[in-house]
């Protein structure tokens, strides 16, 4: 090594991170949002690394692409950029909801092992025995659609507890939106177990053109371990059951399910991946398309977890495998051939990288993730208390249906998020892509002081992790590429 | 010694929207998906932080 590629001292660092993938240097530049490949060389240059056999001929050659890439591109110049609050609550407040969450009840008949409201971990709603009345959700479908987007179809998801022990509130919102001048355009969905369909509830799924999300992680030997009922028996079966005679009335209702699948640790993603390949309910009704999935791994944290390191190990192994495999299927242009659950495991990550802003980074900026409390989103609790979403557990009430918006209590929602992040964001790579939120930092682990540290560890990695993978995507001919610009953003 | 590996975009999905973070959008991205009906944003019971996260647990 004649030379040690290390940029004088006296000049401020280039606002970048570079990473290393599968032998190949890349670099993102935060300022511009650009992602460059760069020659190693350059990558050991930006990262200040020691050692490196490059030559001193080399490393001038990577100083002054450096500098032409600062002068003639706007790459690798320093941080500007100034952090602040998330801008205070304005007029648009209580203008411009997109989604309203409806928690119609604490109940559940079920006790699946991986739920957090059944851990009993603090800052978590634990199942209760508390129903929302049918006149507080015909209010809150009032309140929600008076302030709806008038640019997007607005949307009411029924959440829980399992909301289906309670139809009757299904019938409320039903009866609110019929007479509200939004009505038809109202989107109805149901987060449901799947276990408690019967032939009325059929009947409003149909009649109203309702969208289920149903909970199934897989083949009977992988659902039942984890998704049992309050007694500890099987649901895979009835759930199944259920299917199959929704799907036997009005196969077409296929396109309105979508499936919630999490991963354990003892999961065999094999046996998943074929399970909703060739999905039993669809292939026996002639449905040709494969299952909507949005696959998970569950959070333990604070369950009765039967699983060790070794388990979370072998599926990490096996999310290594998978991940190697979709990316190779994608390069021969078969990402429909690798089945829907691989697809779920990596697709959204980077899709939604490849349509992230790439304006530039600007004098000041807000960390926080795409959650503006207030906006957008509204959770209502079975109590008719408001919060920015359903995973907020007790905390962060930002109004209340008699009430309305607490101003104040967005506001300091806010203040208080950003004051617990930002020291992390000065000096973070990711503030443009970071998705924590205001419910990551409520879900945060008490008395841990590194908690919030890790979050932002494994929020890093696992962008660092998408970036890799949109970057070999960009390298690969263009025919194995195209479907990425025809991908839109949630 | 290094490449772009995006060139940069001209439109907007929706012209002049302003993303979460307050900038323009200037993704070119097609919208061709949004006649498609599709299903609902999801709420979900089993996890805070989504996506593949297993150090949480490890």
């Amino acid at each position: 090594m004649n030379g040690t590629p290390k940029h004088s001292e006296d000049t401020q660092d280039p606002f970048v991170h570079v990473f290393e993938r599968d032998g190949r240097w890349f670099a993102y530049d935060v300022n511009t949002s650009m992602i460059l490949t760069l020659e190693p060389v350059l990558a050991h240059l930006l990262r200040n690394s020691r050692g490196g056999d490059f030559s001193a001929a080399e490393v001038l050659e990577a100083k002054e692409a450096l500098k032409t890439g600062q002068k003639e591109d706007g790459l690798f110049l320093p941080r500007t950029v100034q952090l602040i609050p998330c801008p205070p609550a304005g007029p648009g407040l209580d203008q411009g909801l997109r989604q309203l969450i409806l928690s119609v009840t604490e109940r559940c008949n079920l006790r699946c092992r991986y739920c957090f409201h059944s851990a009993g971990r603090e800052g978590f709603r634990p199942h209760g025995d508390r129903d929302m009345t049918p006149e507080t959700a015909a209010e809150s479908t009032r309140f929600f659609l008076d302030r709806a987007d008038p640019d997007q179809a607005p949307v009411i998801s029924f959440y829980g507890g399992e909301p289906l022990l309670v139809p009757e509130i299904l019938e409320s919102v039903i009866a609110a939106v019929s007479g509200h001048p939004r009505g038809p355009e109202v989107m109805l969905a149901v987060d449901t177990n799947g276990t408690l369909m019967d032939q009325q509830m059929m009947d409003r799924i149909l009649r109203e053109n309702v969208f289920l999300q149903v909970s199934l992680d897989g083949p009977p030997e992988i659902h039942d371990r984890w998704r049992g009922d309050r007694m500890g028996r099987p649901t895979q079966a009835t759930i199944m059951e259920n299917l199959d005679r929704l799907l036997s009335r009005d196969p077409g209702v296929a396109a309105r399910l979508s499936f919630v699948v999490t991963l354990t640790p003892e999961s065999d993603l094999d046996a998943i991946s074929s399970f909703f390949a060739a999905f039993p309910p669809f292939v026996a009704h002639g449905v040709k398309e494969t299952p909507r999935l949005r696959v998970n791994v569950a959070d333990l944290e604070g369950s009765t977890s039967p699983a060790g390191k070794d388990g979370w190990s072998d599926l990490r192994r096996q999310l290594r495998q998978a991940r190697a495999a979709y990316l190779e299927a994608v390069r021969a242009g078969e990402r429909h051939q690798v089945g829907p659950v691989f697809r779920a495991l990596f697709e959204p990550g980077i899709i939604k990288l490849h349509h992230r802003s790439r304006s530039p980074l600007g004098k000041v900026f807000s960390p926080g993730g795409n959650c503006r409390p207030g906006q957008r989103k509204l959770h209502v609790t079975a109590s008719g208390q408001f919060q920015p979403c359903e995973k907020m557990g007790t905390a962060a009430v930002i109004g209340s249906l008699a009430m309305g918006f607490h101003r104040h209590a967005v506001t300091e929602l806010r203040r208080t998020f950003h004051d617990s992040f930002v020291d992390a964001c000065q000096s973070c790579w990711a503030i443009r892509l970071c998705g924590n939120c205001f419910a990551t930092h409520q879900a945060l682990p008490a008395g841990d002081p590194q908690a919030g540290n890790k979050a932002c560890f494994r929020m890093r990695k696992r962008l660092e992790e998408d970036l890799g993978d949109l970057a070999k995507i960009l390298l690969m001919p263009d025919n194995a590429r195209a479907w990425l610009d025809e991908t839109v953003v949630d | 010694m290094y490449t772009k590996l995006e060139t940069k975009t001209k439109d907007c999905p929706v012209p002049g929207e302003k993303t979460p973070s307050q900038e323009t959008c200037v993704c070119t991205c097609k919208r061709s998906a949004d006649k498609e009906e599709k299903p609902a944003p999801a709420a979900d019971y089993t996890m805070v932080n989504m996506g593949i996260d297993l150090e949480v647990n490890g």
